[in-house]
């Protein structure tokens, strides 16, 4: 009887809150808007995967081929390559890349000297604006055999120089690497932001009862952003397929294609042969598939974790 | 050195004939000139030196009538309505252009665009980014495009090149027989020969040895240059004998390539046709190619060809070539640079290699470039006029009004040895510009309306014809820039060259070449990296060999071949 | 011995490691952008080969000039400061509000909302749907179309959702309430006051979305006084391009033949030069926003 009551007040209280909460849907509105009229509107483009997409017949009027694309993409030779490169390439830069910049963040925060730690912050971003184009042309530069300055560093210590663009497997190294160099700084800019909010009497509590540093980033720090590192990487799991083809196109060469051959590229070199709409959006859809259930998997395991997830 | 230059040139009076057929046909000469007496005698009222007056073109339109048009410009979205090609259409032809210009990079997404939207207008002048030929057949197939061949006994000129040229007539026909469109014919005598394949003739000279006439010279001359100082600055160790940069310099493989019979400037995937029986099949797969990767293989191994061939960045490999890296090395681009550059250097034609070519032997360019530049709304109200102008870009006028505007507008003819050569330098002084701004700039629109490209009124239609004698007593210097073409024609003059008939282009149905799409993309990309692995001797080609062949059906070689088979059949009973 | 323990374990040998891992990675970081500015500097064919390390070699100003010389250049600066400044301010009108509200935990529907924007992460409509809408709109050609379009990533909501409802502590906004403070006002003037830090990342982010964005430019607008800097800067580099397969063709003179070789030399040099005249501008602001950055501006906001 007691317990009928609880629950018919607390279901009281909840209309009265969202009555009270209208305004809340109200900061919403905009963005709604916005996302269904220009995301969820155009959003029947997605049929053409299983047409044959003719651009005067428009959507509505194409012929229907079913799953033809998914047929063609899942039938090539070069799919569970392309595939396998991509999802190893992709692991590799979440496994360096993404603690990396968490890592940077702490460290900078320990940096007493302001002015040192603010030349730190705007040096390291500033790589993230060098295009794509010249950081490849500096990377393979770089690398090259004769004239490359870490293969001169190499071979002044003694050693025989290093084909690196030529061995599949140094591929992903290469690529994950040069992009930790390209981007580190910039995405530990949203680490920075949540430093920032640790409550500095928690710090000085901890110096009175004398913890270390290391205990200090440890137990307070760390816990601190914890959540933001959370949701970052839930939504870096579910971009585990989506790597854009630019960099990887143009650092791949005839010798290193068994390793860098990656989904993107070769929906690319498809593309050049023939044009084909319907092909690069089925392919765009499978993407989709395999990073939503990433996404939903990682999500679930941080709720189990973590206790905290995006949804 | 200009002496050099002169005596290269003096070639072509000799050679006129082997060059003006492209893949070795024997009636190239004449069809040529038969084909520039039609120009002539069709295209207008000109006068024998090509001179006409303003009026003399024929109009097509009694009343100005405006064609919407739309196409690619280059780099920036150029003003094509005020230049003075646009600007005399409207004075002599009647017809008024209101164009819209788009970059390069927007071109395609905006083209969909346009299609998606159907605001296509009436003219797409696409000469800076053409539409492959699948494209056509596709917005063909869905109506959009006027089919010429019904037009097309209001365009002679037109009808006489496609009859003079037959893969011209095939490359615009497709497969339901209409004309949707234009591609670019090029009759010009520099047509065929584009690749630069150089051998230094300093390092030959500093080592002492004649230029190589089968592989094994070849060998033997890139040993010696390896081994001595063929570049002559005292040190014998840093010569690097052979340059290649992957798939973009690989022009110096290519003779090599041809000497093993196989006929392709493709860098891998060669179609081969059997003679007798018209059956398709795959270079790639043959002896003749494992003897050539062998081949390859051996000069990588002995540090012959240098060593990051494969991995090399294609601008830093041009530097290094420009400033004579390598003794042998080619390519398709502005490899040779300026004149001062090329001369040092001789172009090197083809190799005999024993059991394969007894003969040099070397594999021509097409005349035709396959995509298409000019297409037209089928739903256009002046389809007539539209006719009467692409067949007016087809006389010697038209043409000229393309690429350089109207004598007496934007550039008068200078003689040179009794031939007439277009000038742009008057005008552009008058404007203050460089001839090549003055033309781009002002006098024409460039890449709107460029379907043939002829001798007449060029250089070439003095090297053709010249006399020796004449040339000499010449001092002008317009001519110089062709020594690229001088050293081709020197290189056909001094070698007895066996030309292979290359596999021709084929013609996809729209359903063939979507299944082909993916194979095409899986089979190419395997050839290459196997290309690369066996050359440099990460895999060793015996061993790999069959592997490698399993590997190629298991991708759907053989459906592959199929459909190449039942497109070449169409071609050979066309 | 024992002295040592605690200068090891001490403060002050941490700040000595810190230190030198800091500068250690602040050489790593610098070299590639002093390597750019070189090489802006630098003659191309130097460059090509390899030469350069860590000075100039040919010094030259050609590619700035080349850059400089294209008139275009200033209306596409005017055009992109535009583009970022009210594209930056309707992203964070839209965004922030949303983001808020998510974060609440009492906003009943939470899910089904983020389930439906995120939805739009991973699936759109493409190329030419998305055109058609946007013409239906009547937005083809312009200013508008650059701002609306992209007016909030779901992504960068997401992001500033786990700020808010991590970093502001649930008794602020109860106390507002206590206070008489509806929901509007708690946001404007309570949370977004404390919300610096997410601020300042969502301007960076946002910003630089719209100052290097050049697609949608491509796609929606033909008028060429509407393009942003990123547009020219490309139209620059495609130009070396054209300069090079110029000088292929034969019919042209032997000095335009040497001009164009000259030209086509120098744009080599405009890739480098086109990063660093888009991204001083960046470079400047930047530091001036990172003192959001700074430990305890929230705290400190909240006991002031």
């Amino acid at each position: 009887m007691k317990y009928k009551k609880q629950k018919k007040q607390k279901f009281k209280n909840q209309l009265k809150v969202i009555s009270k909460r209208w305004q809340l849907y109200a900061l919403m509105l905009p963005a709604i808007l916005y996302t269904a009229l220009f995301a969820y509107k155009p959003m029947y483009g997605l049929l053409i995967a299983f047409q044959d997409f003719s651009v005067r017949k428009g959507v509505w009027g194409s012929d229907w081929v079913g799953l033809k694309h998914f047929e063609r993409l899942f039938g090539s030779y070069w799919f569970p390559i392309a595939f396998r490169n991509t999802l190893e390439i992709s692991c590799l830069d979440i496994l360096i890349g993404f603690p990396l910049p968490i890592i940077l963040a702490l460290l900078l925060n320990e940096l007493k000297r302001a002015r040192f730690r603010k030349t730190v912050q705007t040096v390291s971003y500033a790589p993230h604006f060098i295009s794509t184009v010249v950081m490849c042309g500096m990377i393979t530069m770089f690398l090259s055999p004769s004239t490359g300055i870490i293969n001169k560093l190499i071979t002044a210590l003694g050693f025989d120089a290093v084909y690196f663009m030529q061995e599949p497997s140094m591929f992903k190294w290469i690529y994950v690497l040069s992009g930790v160099w390209q981007g580190v700084g910039w995405s530990s800019i949203i680490y920075f932001a949540a430093l920032s909010s640790v409550d500095p009497s928690l710090l000085e509590a901890a110096d009175i009862d004398g913890a270390t540093r290391l205990q200090k980033i440890w137990h307070i720090n760390l816990p601190a952003i914890l959540p933001t590192i959370v949701v970052m990487f839930i939504l870096r799991c579910g971009q585990i397929l989506s790597m854009g083809y630019e960099k990887v196109y143009l650092l791949q060469t005839d010798l290193n294609l068994f390793g860098s051959e990656i989904i993107s590229t070769y929906v690319y070199k498809v593309g050049l042969e023939q044009s084909d709409f319907s092909f690069s959006t089925a392919v765009g859809l499978f993407n989709t598939v395999i990073n939503c259930t990433l996404l939903l998997s990682a999500n679930a395991l941080s709720k189990k974790l973590t206790k905290t997830g995006l949804f | 050195m200009r002496k050099r230059i002169l005596s290269a040139l003096l070639a072509s009076a000799m050679l006129s004939a082997l060059l003006a057929g492209c893949g070795g046909n024997d009636q190239g000469g004449e069809n040529e000139n038969d084909g520039n007496d039609v120009a002539e005698e069709q295209g207008g009222k000109e006068n024998e030196d090509g001179e006409e007056q303003e009026g003399d073109s024929v109009r097509i339109s009694d009343e100005t009538i405006t064609l919407t048009l739309a196409g690619p410009s280059g780099a920036t979205a150029a003003d094509w309505e005020s230049s003075l090609q646009f600007v005399e259409y409207e004075k002599r032809l009647g017809i008024k252009f209101d164009a819209t210009t788009y970059t390069n990079e927007q071109w395609d997404s905006r083209l969909t665009l346009m299609m998606a939207s159907d605001e296509m207008p009436d003219i797409l002048g696409m000469g800076n980014s053409p539409m492959s030929r699948s494209e056509v057949e596709q917005y063909a197939a869905d109506g959009y495009l006027l089919d010429f061949s019904e037009y097309l006994d209001l365009m002679p000129n037109l009808t006489k090149y496609m009859e003079e040229y037959p893969e011209f007539a095939k490359s615009i026909t497709l497969e339901d027989g209409g004309i949707y469109g234009f591609t670019f014919l090029n009759i010009r005598s520099d047509a065929c020969f584009q690749n630069y394949i150089l051998m230094s003739q300093t390092w030959l000279d500093n080592v002492g040895m004649e230029q190589p006439e089968s592989l094994d010279d070849l060998y033997n001359v890139l040993t010696a240059f390896k081994e001595q100082d063929a570049n002559g600055n005292g040190d014998p160790t840093d010569e690097i004998p052979m340059g290649m940069a992957g798939q973009s310099y690989y022009a110096a493989e290519l003779p090599i390539l041809w000497a093993y019979g196989i006929n392709s400037t493709n860098y891998v995937l060669h179609l081969s046709a059997d003679e007798e029986t018209n059956e398709v099949g795959l270079w790639d797969t043959t002896e003749n190619y494992k003897e050539f990767l062998k081949y390859m293989n051996r000069l990588y191994e002995e540090g012959l060809i240098n060593e990051d061939a494969y991995i090399v960045d294609a601008t830093e490999f041009h530097t290094a070539a420009k400033e004579g890296v390598y003794g042998y090395v080619g390519g398709s681009g502005s490899l040779p640079g300026t004149c001062q550059e090329t001369m040092e250097w001789y172009q090197e034609t083809g190799f005999s290699a024993e059991g394969y070519n007894e003969a040099d032997t070397v594999v021509l360019n097409p005349r035709v470039n396959e995509t298409f530049r000019f297409v037209a709304n089928a739903d256009t109200a002046y389809p007539e006029e539209i006719a009467k102008f692409v067949d007016y870009l087809f006389t010697n006028e038209g043409v000229w009004s393309g690429v350089n505007g109207y004598e007496g507008i934007t550039f008068d003819f200078t003689e040179i040895a009794g031939y007439d050569v277009i000038d742009h330098n008057a005008y552009a002084e008058a404007a203050d510009l460089s001839t090549g701004d003055y033309r781009n700039n002002i006098a024409i629109a460039p890449g709107a309306f460029s379907l043939l490209a002829i001798n007449e009124g060029t250089i070439y239609d003095m090297l053709e014809n010249i006399a020796y004698e004449e040339l000499t007593n010449y001092e002008g210097d317009c001519w110089k820039n062709s020594t690229a073409n001088a050293l081709t024609q020197k290189a056909f003059r001094d070698n007895e060259i066996k030309i292979m008939d290359r596999f021709p282009t084929l013609y996809y149905t729209e359903e063939e070449s979507q299944e082909r799409a993916t194979l095409h993309t899986d089979i190419e990309n395997y050839l290459i990296t196997m290309k690369a692995q066996f050359i440099t001797g990460a895999l060793d080609i015996d061993a790999s060999w069959d592997d490698f062949l399993n590997q190629l059906n298991e991708m759907g070689l053989e459906r592959y071949l199929e459909i190449t088979q039942d497109a070449y059949d169409r071609y050979v009973a066309e | 011995m024992k002295k040592l323990r605690t200068i090891i374990s001490g403060s002050n040998f941490f700040q000595l490691v810190v230190n030198i891992l800091m500068f250690a990675f602040l050489l790593v970081e610098l070299y590639p952008i002093i390597y750019v500015i070189i090489c802006s500097f630098s003659d191309p064919d130097a460059v090509a080969r390899g030469d350069i390390i860590l000075w100039p070699v040919g010094f030259t100003l050609r590619g700035y000039e080349m850059v400089l010389e294209y008139s275009d250049i200033w209306t596409g600066y005017a055009n992109t400061i535009f583009y970022t400044v009210a594209g930056t301010m309707i992203n964070l009108a839209v965004t922030l509000p949303c983001a808020y509200a998510l974060s609440r935990k009492d906003l009943r529907g939470r899910k089904i909302f983020m389930i439906f924007f995120m939805i739009t992460m991973y699936v759109s409509g493409g190329l030419i749907p998305g055109y058609l809408n946007v013409k239906s709109f009547g937005l083809l050609n312009t200013r508008a179309v650059l701002i609306l379009i992209g007016a909030m990533s779901v992504y960068n909501m997401i992001v500033a959702r786990s700020f808010f409802s991590t970093s502001i502590p649930n008794e602020i906004t109860e106390a507002a309430r206590i206070d008489g403070c509806n929901d509007f006002s708690i946001f404007s003037k309570i949370i977004l006051p404390l919300s610096k830090p997410i601020v300042v990342v969502m301007i960076l982010y946002y910003g630089i979305g719209h100052w290097n964005s050049y697609f949608n430019a491509m796609i929606y607008l033909d008028d060429r006084s509407k393009f942003p800097l990123q547009m020219f800067l490309r139209e620059i580099l495609l130009q070396g391009k054209i300069y090079q397969e110029a000088i292929n063709s034969s019919d042209i003179s032997p000095e335009e033949a040497l001009r164009l070789a000259e030209l086509a030399k120098s744009s080599e040099l405009i890739k480098y030069c086109v990063i660093i005249v888009s991204t001083l501008p960046m470079m400047i602001i930047y530091p001036k926003l990172q003192k959001y950055f700074e430990k305890g501006i929230m705290i400190g906001s909240i006991k002031g």
